[in-house]
């Protein structure tokens, strides 16, 4: 099942990527693939934007706009003028 | 990460959770919640000692109390009290060489681990996520590297185990950084598999986890598991909606109350089991990828399913009655739809701020008109 609603804010600079593979262990929609011993992004189409990728990179060769994809989060964090939350 | 003042935990915009902290500042904690161990009662087998500690261990197997309580949360009950203490754990027999798992202090989750290590010699460090399970609380922020390095510094691990590896479950991965963990705790972080029940497994295979291990899964199964708890969710607003017909149809002087009063009650249950029930049954051959325009398909199918042939031979008025709660069910349907994305596997952040921001005004502006056309019905 896939979620096309607006374009996934994933990014990955190659050029940092150390190939420790510790994104590509901690996806749960295996977005990404090693190849040649660096990390590249397979199926962007399946991120969730969970962030798991982002935070474990420890060259900060990932960014995304990372959130939980709850709506009563979002609502909630319009509600109270901070961040989602819930 | 910081909790606002109204109870909720709002994650900061930040580049690591531990930016500008200092070892001092990650390993003081206020006001920390020292439960007791009474919800583990008949679960203990015996207690280790291990300097100034006293470390349970636990067993594999559920008591009858156990399985009760699982179903409890599943129709979404107690859920925010159901909790162990952290810290550490121990199952079977475990020693210095010992693996160490992570886990949360949801203890339907807890549960989980011990049962999955059935037969294994382990420590099992529960983290506090105040009683959620793993992968809401990485994304929160509170099943982290800070609370993760907290507990293993307060647990001495680093005396206990000669080790220094900690086997994290992978969806706590959200806000784990490992290289962080090192630098202040000295332990390395690997990842287990998603599923408890996969732990034996991957303990046989040398600790990998294979593709299937490591991929997460939305099947009609899963779905259907969270439905109670949305049902259980929406009851609030059916007593709510009930009592505003109940209103409207006393004030206008309606003639068979008790008739018209139930036909509505039952329109609007069979909305709410619609978004919450079969929404979740049909979501991967509903049309459309927004989960709002999904549900107000759904909704637009079950009520001309019902009201369709009503409009037939009705007068203006009786159709104003009739276009008024077609749109209700709509709304209703797809309003369930959307709360459903904070239940799913899969809605990206970016997609659900999107829908969600797009579907309020058009929400409000259709409750409106629905809550318009019923009300204005009944008093002409």
């Amino acid at each position: 099942m896939e979620y096309n609603i607006v374009e996934i804010s994933l990014e990955l600079d190659n050029n940092k990527c150390v190939g420790c593979k510790l994104c590509w262990t901690v996806c749960p929609h295996r977005v990404f693939e090693m190849n040649q011993g660096k990390a590249t992004i397979l199926k962007k189409e399946k991120c969730m934007e969970c962030g798991a990728c982002q935070s474990n990179c420890p060259v900060g060769a990932i960014s995304v706009n990372s959130g939980v994809g709850c709506a009563i989060a979002i609502v909630n964090g319009i509600r109270k003028g901070s961040s989602p939350c819930c | 990460m910081f909790e606002t003042n109204t109870g909720c935990w709002v994650v900061e915009e930040r580049k690591s959770s531990l930016d500008g902290l200092s070892l001092e500042d990650i390993l003081f904690k206020e006001n920390e919640e020292n439960l007791g161990y009474g919800v583990l009662d008949k679960s203990i087998i015996n207690w280790i000692t291990l300097e100034e500690d006293m470390i349970p261990t636990i067993s594999n197997e559920l008591t009858l109390k156990d399985k009760f309580n699982i179903v409890v949360q599943r129709l979404g009950f107690n859920r925010k009290e159901y909790k162990v203490p952290s810290g550490l754990y121990g199952v079977g027999d475990p020693n210095e060489n010992s693996d160490v798992f992570v886990t949360c202090n949801y203890k339907y989750s807890f549960d989980c681990v011990r049962v999955g290590l059935k037969g294994e010699n382990a420590w099992i460090l529960v983290l506090d996520t105040k009683g959620i399970n793993v992968w809401c609380a990485a994304g929160k922020g509170t099943f982290s590297s800070r609370e993760l390095i907290y507990q293993l510094n307060k647990w001495n691990l680093k005396d206990i185990v000669d080790h220094r590896t900690v086997i994290v479950p992978q969806l706590g991965a959200t806000q784990m950084e490992p290289h962080l963990v090192k630098k202040y705790s000295e332990f390395n972080v690997v990842y287990g598999p998603i599923r408890s029940e996969d732990l034996v497994e991957y303990i046989k295979n040398g600790k990998v986890a294979d593709e299937k291990m490591r991929t997460v899964t939305f099947t009609l199964k899963d779905r259907m598991i969270l439905a109670p708890v949305e049902i259980n969710h929406s009851i609030k607003y059916l007593i709510i909606i009930s009592l505003f017909f109940y209103i409207i149809n006393l004030v206008s002087g309606e003639q068979n109350i008790n008739l018209i009063l139930k036909q509505e009650v039952i329109s609007i249950v069979y909305a709410i089991l619609g978004g919450t029930v079969l929404f979740p049954a049909l979501l991967p051959i509903l049309p459309f990828s927004s989960f709002s325009m999904k549900g107000a398909f759904l909704g637009t199918v079950m009520s001309l399913f019902v009201y369709g042939n009503k409009f037939i031979g009705s007068t203006t008025i009786g159709n104003m009655y009739n276009v008024g709660m077609v749109l209700g069910i709509i709304l209703i349907v797809s309003i369930l739809g959307l709360v459903f994305t904070g239940s799913t596997t899969y809605t990206s952040f970016s997609g659900v701020d999107y829908e969600t921001k797009k579907s309020i005004p058009i929400f409000i502006i259709s409750g409106i008109i629905s809550v318009l056309l019923v009300t204005i019905s009944k008093f002409l």
